[in-house]
């Protein structure tokens, strides 16, 4: 009792996000490497990112594409948002910035990737979040 | 019981008793009710973003005659069980392309020959009469835009699921054919909503 009971609020109270950038020194070209900022470690077990690519596509926008690998023996979840900025640094809004929700099988490797919104946005994060449905549990 | 055991399990049945009140939520967050019996902002939300991304990649506005390329917005078709306003799909696409910077939409020219913006259609003609342009070509479109929303049900025991499928085509009036194609299925399954995904 007393040990679901502290399994539960641990749930609920550590859901926080995991966030991946661009390395300033890049690992190559289309390859600029990356760091993560790692707040949830159980996050990391079932969406660890491995690689990072950029490409542009549609003449000038900037495309990016993150690997990310479940080091898991079940089937999990887990919500992911790219942001976009411009080179100021100021958040630009547009396609791809909602949260989405997506499933990765054990030890499965899967491409999550995104389109800048327009050809200003310049600068990228991801934001990961594991999947909570804290009325539903 | 412990009296650590009785305060966590009094703080938790504070809170099941209660239930959660009204509150703001980001639209674009995680935490907003998943319908198993319609489509969500979320759904919408993402078969834009994902729609959009497809037409950049394929790179069909880059062969465009001119940058940027005027689109006019055809048929919508909403063929599910529930009535919504295909806007919640259609003007998140216009949103994102716009800020692509590589198309623009006409509001002028509409489905039907009725103007979205009659006022701005007014001005127009008005502008063409008072320059003696009267019988000019109007600026037509280089590409419309079509969309069907369909859905697909299926049970197993006490699980439904339901899909959402956007579909969306892109053609040329040029040539009246398609360049660019888009499908973007939404799949749902559980027993009941719930909050959060």
């Amino acid at each position: 009792m007393r040990a679901s009971i502290l399994c539960s609020l641990l749930l609920v109270a550590c859901n926080t996000s995991n966030t991946v950038v661009p390395a300033s020194v890049g690992g190559g070209p289309g390859q600029p490497g990356f760091q993560q900022v790692i707040t949830n470690g159980w996050l990391n077990y079932k969406a660890n990112v491995t690689d990072v690519r950029e490409d542009t596509v549609s003449g000038d926008m900037k495309r990016v594409q993150v690997a990310v690998y479940s080091d898991q023996l079940n089937s999990q979840n887990f919500s992911y948002r790219f942001e976009w900025f411009d080179a100021n640094g100021m958040a630009v809004q547009g396609a791809g910035q909602a949260w989405q929700s997506r499933q990765i099988k054990p030890k499965e490797t899967i491409l999550l990737t995104s389109v800048a919104p327009s050809p200003r946005a310049t600068q990228w994060q991801l934001k990961l979040l594991d999947t909570n449905h804290p009325l539903d549990q | 019981m412990q009296p650590i055991a009785v305060a966590s399990s009094l703080m938790l049945a504070t809170l099941v008793a209660c239930g959660p009140q009204a509150t703001y939520k980001d639209s674009r967050g995680n935490d907003l009710v998943v319908s198993l019996d319609q489509p969500n902002i979320q759904d919408f939300n993402q078969a834009a973003d994902n729609l959009v991304q497809s037409m950049m990649v394929s790179g069909v506005l880059e062969r465009a005659p001119r940058q940027p390329a005027v689109m006019g917005i055809s048929r919508v078709v909403n063929d599910t069980s529930t009535a919504f306003d295909t806007d919640q799909l259609v003007k998140k696409i216009r949103v994102a392309l716009l800020q692509t910077g590589k198309i623009e939409v006409t509001t002028t020219i509409g489905l039907g020959g009725k103007a979205e913006d009659p006022m701005a259609k007014g001005v127009q003609d008005m502008k063409d009469f008072e320059s003696g342009q009267s019988n000019k070509m109007p600026d037509l479109p280089d590409y419309t835009l079509t969309s069907k929303i369909l859905e697909n049900r299926a049970s197993a025991g006490d699980t439904r699921q339901v899909s959402y499928i956007f579909q969306m085509s892109l053609t040329d009036t040029r040539s009246g054919r398609a360049v660019w194609e888009g499908e973007e299925t939404i799949t749902k399954q559980g027993r009941k909503n719930a909050v959060g995904f």
